[in-house]
């Protein structure tokens, strides 16, 4: 605190703290009793807003994130290939009964 | 027996500690809402930021060793300080987009209300109290301007007397940076403050 414009800012700053009106000085003494009684209060808003973000980007990373199932599609087109190469071979497997059946007869 | 006196020692040692932290946030409060006050030019926000602040150190801070609530709550202040202002700047840019978040009103309504209006005289002569209760606004106008780490410098250097090594370490940078950061801040603050003044005269 060297020059004179200092001292004279710092005096002024300092009568500042004066001007301060019951209501306020009330609400200052209310702060500190609830820092020494409780925990932070939290405010809803300040709380729900970072809550509701951090729930919405999860939401869309598990979407974005989430893998087309590999196994479900192509699981039903093997059974229906499948069944297809049985109708296609019908003959086949007709004809493989029937001598099936003839060679036991 | 042994139990009961180790009890009681304890009880008398957060009586203590209760005591001692008080006294500490009593010693405190009025110059940081003073501070919060000229940095963010609103009286809500201020006392929100020393609520914060005064929680966060007792949440904490309040284990740590008494010589450095200081700092610490100091160093809490300026970053509730910072925080308002990054909220206030998301406000000004999206407040048009999201209902209820202009901050517009509440400027204005705090305007109209003015705390330094319901103020009475303190100094006897109406007139030098006219004078330094302008000079004041002056001031506060003036330190909200600045910008962030000079307004730091200067209210911690200026208004609460940290030395040069004490206020580095509450902000967090080199004590050179924290004289160039104060210089210029003197320097923004006496330009300004004579600049309004003449301006002054010319509406008078």
């Amino acid at each position: 605190m060297n020059s004179k414009f200092e001292q004279s800012l710092q005096s002024d700053l300092r009568h500042s703290e004066q001007i301060l009106n019951a209501e306020q000085l009330q609400h200052l003494a209310c702060f500190r009793q609830q820092a020494l009684v409780t925990q932070a209060p939290r405010r809803l808003w300040r709380v729900l807003w970072p809550t509701a973000g951090m729930i919405l980007a999860s939401i869309l990373l598990l979407v974005l994130a989430m893998p087309l199932s590999p196994l479900g599609p192509p699981a039903v087109n093997d059974s229906v290939n499948d069944n297809l190469d049985l109708y296609v071979d019908l003959e086949f497997y007709y004809w493989l009964a029937d001598s099936e059946q003839d060679l036991r007869g | 027996m042994d139990l009961a006196v180790r009890k009681s020692d304890l009880s008398i040692e957060t009586k203590a500690s209760r005591l001692a932290i008080d006294g500490f946030l009593t010693s405190v409060q009025r110059r940081a809402l003073a501070m919060a006050r000229a940095a963010l030019g609103n009286t809500d926000d201020a006392m929100d930021a020393v609520q914060d602040s005064m929680l966060q150190l007792v949440k904490s801070y309040a284990d740590r060793d008494v010589d450095e609530w200081r700092k610490l709550f100091y160093r809490i202040l300026n970053n509730k300080i910072n925080d308002l202002f990054r909220r206030r700047k998301l406000q000004q840019r999206f407040g048009g987009l999201l209902p209820g978040l202009s901050y517009q009103a509440k400027d204005e309504q705090n305007t109209a209300s003015d705390p330094f209006d319901r103020i009475p005289a303190t100094d006897s002569d109406p007139a030098t109290h006219m004078e330094r209760h302008r000079t004041i606004i002056n001031l506060y106008v003036h330190i909200s301007r600045l910008p962030r780490r000079q307004r730091e410098t200067f209210m911690l250097r200026c208004w609460e007397g940290f030395s040069t090594r004490e206020t580095a370490q509450t902000i967090g940078c080199s004590e050179g940076s924290v004289k160039t950061h104060y210089s210029r801040a003197l320097s923004a603050l006496r330009k300004n403050l004579l600049q309004s003044d003449e301006e002054d005269l010319n509406e008078f």
